[in-house]
């Protein structure tokens, strides 16, 4: 071992985002001493994840049983959207595959030559997890590959504050240790520019060589400290605003988050074991406090619910996420809207290729490079990914969604809807977070219908495919007949 | 719909673009591929990487007949003889070094071992890096499980077979081949589009796509379209080849399953073992050596008797500034070439032509598909670009000018990056470029001796006698693996040999 590794960790901000931070590092190098600085925030929280949370969860050696208990976790097959470009609009995005690709032709494109051929049938259809979400049921996929079970994906809900203290107890051995101390100082090396301690009101000056800012939007160390400048997303991505509450529930349990288009917003609904987390998402100068609080709560029963919460946010990202010796997550390093990937998830992939890219004390300048530029293109994705939502949104009530009508989209975006219009095909870059299948689908969702299909597909009989993809159909119907209810699935798996 | 898609020259390019567009297109759209049998074609490339055989195997080739045919051999890597110094020696096989350990990649743990206890050298732990040593070949399944089973392989063939080889195969799919020379190509007065081409005997054939597969000429991209072309000899030096076929020496002579490049004083010398033959040739840079020099030095090296008169070669390496210009599409030496070192020409072609049918155009030319097509495809001319410059680069060698030259010389950013990156702790930049990844990169940076200041922190925490044992293991499978296979010939002769490895085995 080289004498320069590195022994001692500071992670300043101890919510969720510092503590998943604190915990793969630990699991990864557990001699390494952490000091978590600061409070845990108090927030409650339910997490909408991605399919990748299990690849996370392996790494940590985590079990799903006894995390999903913990943390009155439900299952996730699918994101459903409601009253989306317009009222009544609606359509799920599921995370396992529409169909099936004959030869390499995607199945989008014979999808997109019935819909010109006039053919109705709800693209869901072709996917057990939106047949299955829709009826609230549930399985866990299965290896098979003959059984269409192994066409299912999945991901988890979590509450975050439980989730956070699972990880807590799991994970964090006797060389991590949290101060709940403010900071009052920090301290460069004059030379390098690095950061040497942190000093915190008990007067008290902790040293470290690596200094991780997982401090929110506040971002102490990284733009207070280090300077390090945040670029603003807002005129793409204008929504600054949350209010949420939490809403008793014992009844059936949603696979699914619901997303639901409002005229001044989005709503979003995740489902816990035992609770409806509910959000409204919108942009401050055109919503005022108590207006958000009247569209959360309205037509529910005030002993139901918990106090409205409310949290700003800004979309943007910071300028380098690793600058010397600093390295930041969550907001420090980025916000965005949770509407497909939450932060937490984000943070979970990013603290992953941290790992991959681990430094020794002197920081060196070709990692930080690599990890910043791999960052940037993943949260460009994500940035992307967001904002195709918007652009098939058809209000024109309310500024917040006026203002996506005539938006120069990012170049990367523009490739990718110009080139799926044209038959249906996706631009691919590296880092992406989503694969083809999955914003294939989320493009018909949203009605951006390609205006031809892949010449390729021609070359094969059309009633044979009708027929193929017809008994795929039903064959969806009656696994999901034979699924059991998502809550009944869960008591069983659970106890 | 594109009705008629127009194929002009053959050659390996034009042949697999024939072949994989008449096996996948709809029977309402024909292909007509124009050659001239009294054009040479360079057939260059008689090596390839395993990404061939996904392009066979969409076609539903089958492999037995077509090595029959093409004078096949199984190819698991490439031996480089004094890149890092003279004197060196290593191979970058199709396959692993070891297996990961908690998710930490095999090399970090060979890394810290090797600066304690001393590992073994670290290709003793890559499968078809010894099978290569030993003169071995087993047909098998990949399985990434086992490491007897993790490898991956190509082919060596005689690439004016091949092209032979497909065209009967396009022919039999409907293919109309037209034999002559174009003359004349007349544009939409307006667009600027390619409308027709005109041949000697004054046939005008008319098209929808023309897919430019004239070769360095770049007949419709350049002299129709006048696509100019970026001159990469800055990085990769060599613009001259002399090549030639060679008898085996006799029936005892090995037949190796890899591609040997010797690096010699201006360039670096290649041998491509076939069934029937080699093939020989020496790529160089005529700013350091002179053509008659090169070719003194190839006729010394060969190991058999020519059979034929050399033939030398002269390029540009480089590529064409936009290789999908209208309604044109450049693929082959018309589109680039980089040279032949890593047997990237062939898989340029196939990856060209993968993207062409995954972007392939309506009637309405949408610039938004050509755009993405030339996107990727200058992704993948630049990262082999990349890959190619590393093997002249990295390198000790002050014996000659070349050498000092390409050791010393400016190289690209990212290049310079995925160095950087390797130097400190041994990782490799991520991309997902397809023709060379992990691996790949691991192998030539290992081979050429470059060593990485330290390694990955997450190998301290597995115990050491753990690392050692778990080293050990995988060191005796590897060694155990490749010695139970059987030698290249027997597999061949077993499997795909003609008369010629028959009598050799019947001594």
């Amino acid at each position: 071992m080289n004498n320069q590794e590195i022994n001692r960790i500071i992670i300043v901000g101890a919510g969720i985002t510092g503590v998943t931070v604190a915990a793969a590092i630990a699991k990864s190098l557990p001699h390494i001493s952490i000091t978590l600085i600061g409070d845990g925030d108090g927030h409650s929280e339910a997490l909408s994840m991605l399919p990748q949370v299990h690849e996370f969860h392996r790494q940590l050696g985590l079990d799903e049983k006894e995390l999903m208990r913990a943390t009155q976790a439900s299952f996730k097959l699918a994101q459903v959207y409601q009253d989306w470009n317009q009222t009544g609009h609606r359509f799920i995005q599921p995370y396992g595959p529409h169909g099936a690709v004959t030869e390499f032709v995607g199945f989008q494109h014979f999808a997109t030559k019935q819909h010109h051929l006039g053919d109705k049938t709800n693209y869901a259809e072709y996917a057990l997890g939106a047949i299955a979400a829709e009826n609230n049921r549930f399985s866990h996929p299965q290896n098979d590959p003959n059984s269409i079970l192994s066409t299912l994906a999945y991901s988890l809900h979590l509450d975050a504050g439980s989730y956070r203290q699972f990880l807590v107890d799991r994970l964090l051995s006797e060389n991590v240790s949290f101060n709940p101390e403010g900071i009052v100082d920090v301290a460069l090396d004059e030379n390098s520019g690095f950061i040497q301690s942190i000093t915190l009101e008990n007067g008290e000056k902790l040293e470290a060589e690596l200094f991780v800012d997982c401090s929110g939007k506040d971002a102490v160390l990284i733009e207070k400290t280090l300077g390090v400048g945040f670029e603003d997303w807002s005129g793409w991505l204008p929504a600054n605003q949350v209010v949420s509450i939490a809403i008793n529930s014992k009844g059936e349990v949603m696979p699914y988050t619901q997303v639901v288009g409002q005229s001044k917003g989005y709503l979003r609904h995740v489902p816990l074991l035992n609770r409806i987390q509910r959000e409204f998402l919108f942009n401050s100068e055109e919503v005022s406090t108590t207006e958000a609080i009247e569209i959360i709560t309205s037509g529910l029963s005030p002993n139901a619910i918990s106090e409205p919460q409310m949290s700003e946010f800004h979309s943007g990202q910071r300028i380098k996420q690793w600058h010397k010796n600093c390295i930041a997550f969550g907001a420090a390093a980025g916000e965005f809207e949770p509407i497909e990937v939450s932060n937490v998830q984000w943070v979970q992939m990013a603290v992953k290729r941290f790992l991959n890219l681990f430094p020794d004390q002197r920081c060196d300048s070709a990692l930080v490079k690599e990890y910043n530029r791999l960052t940037e293109l993943e949260l460009q994705h994500i940035r992307d990914f967001t904002l195709l939502h918007y652009l098939s949104v058809n209000r024109n009530d309310h500024s917040i969604w006026k203002n996506w009508r005539n938006l120069d989209l990012p170049e990367t975006l523009n490739n990718k809807v110009s080139l799926f219009k044209v038959h249906g095909q996706l631009a691919s870059y590296d880092e992406e977070v989503f694969n083809e299948g999955h914003q294939a689908s989320t493009f018909i969702g949203l009605g951006m219908w390609p205006d031809g299909h892949d010449p390729f597909l021609d070359a094969f009989d059309l009633e044979e495919l009708k027929q193929r993809f017809n008994y795929m159909r039903a064959a969806i119907r009656e696994a999901v007949i034979n699924m059991p209810g998502h809550r009944q699935y869960l008591e069983n798996y659970l106890n | 719909m594109i009705k008629k898609v127009v194929i002009v020259g053959g050659g390996t390019a034009g042949w697999m673009t024939a072949a994989a567009l008449s096996r996948h297109l709809p029977k309402a759209c024909q292909v007509h591929l124009i050659e001239s049998d009294q054009i040479a074609t360079v057939g260059v490339g008689e090596a390839t990487i395993p990404a061939i055989r996904t392009f066979n195997a969409g076609l539903g080739i089958d492999e037995q007949e077509f090595m029959r045919e093409t004078n096949a051999t199984f190819k698991l890597g490439i031996r480089f003889q004094n890149w890092g110094e003279l004197g060196e020696d290593y191979y970058h096989a199709f396959g692993f070094y070891g297996f990961p350990i908690n998710d930490v990649s095999f090399h970090q743990y060979w890394m810290k071992m090797q600066q304690n206890s001393g590992a073994a050298p670290i290709h003793e732990y890559n499968m078809p890096y010894m099978a290569s040593v030993f003169d071995k070949f087993e047909h098998k399944q990949f399985d990434n499980d086992s490491i007897a089973s993790r490898y991956f392989y190509a082919f060596q063939f005689d690439a004016a077979l091949y092209a032979q080889y497909l065209r009967k195969w396009s022919e039999a799919k409907g293919v109309t081949r037209i034999e002559g020379k174009v003359t004349e190509v007349s544009q939409h007065p307006d667009t600027g589009f390619i409308e027709s081409v005109t041949l000697e005997s004054g046939m005008r054939i008319e098209g929808d796509l023309f897919i430019d597969c004239s070769g360095f000429r770049a007949l419709l991209m350049n002299q129709t379209l006048g696509i100019g072309y970026q001159d990469w000899s800055h990085w990769l030096p060599v613009n001259r080849a002399w090549a030639v076929s060679t008898a085996y020496e006799n029936k005892d002579t090995p037949i190796p399953p890899y591609t040997r490049a010797r690096a010699l004083t201006g360039g670096w010398q290649w041998r491509i073992p076939l069934q029937n033959r080699t093939g020989d040739g020496n790529v160089f840079s005529e700013q350091f050596i002179s053509e008659d020099q090169a070719l003194d030095q190839l006729l010394e090296n060969i190991e058999g008797k020519p059979m034929n008169e050399p033939r030398l070669l002269r390029f540009t390496t480089g590529k064409r500034d936009k290789i999908w210009h209208k309604n044109c599409v450049a693929i082959g030496l018309s589109a680039g070439f980089l040279e032949p070192l890593e047997s990237t020409s062939i898989a340029l072609i196939q990856g060209a032509i993968l993207l062409l049918i995954r972007n392939f155009p309506n009637e309405d030319f949408d610039s938004a598909t050509e755009h993405e097509f030339n996107r990727r495809m200058n992704i993948k001319y630049e990262e082999s670009r990349n890959f190619l410059i590393l093997h002249y680069h990295l390198t000790r060698r002050n014996d000659t000018d070349f050498w000092n030259y390409c050791r010393t010389m400016a190289i690209p950013d990212e290049l310079k990056h995925r160095m950087d990156v390797f130097r400190h702790r041994g990782h490799t930049a991520h991309k997902n470029s397809d023709l060379f990844i992990e691996h790949n990169w691991l192998q030539v940076l290992f081979g050429q001796g470059m060593k990485p200041e330290s390694y990955d922190p997450r190998v301290d925490v597995v115990e050491p006698q753990e690392v050692e044992r778990l080293l050990s293991q995988m060191n005796k499978d590897v060694a155990q693996a490749a010695h139970a296979m059987p030698s290249h010939l027997e597999t061949l002769a077993q499997y795909c040999a003609g008369d010629l490895i028959s009598n050799r085995l019947s001594k």
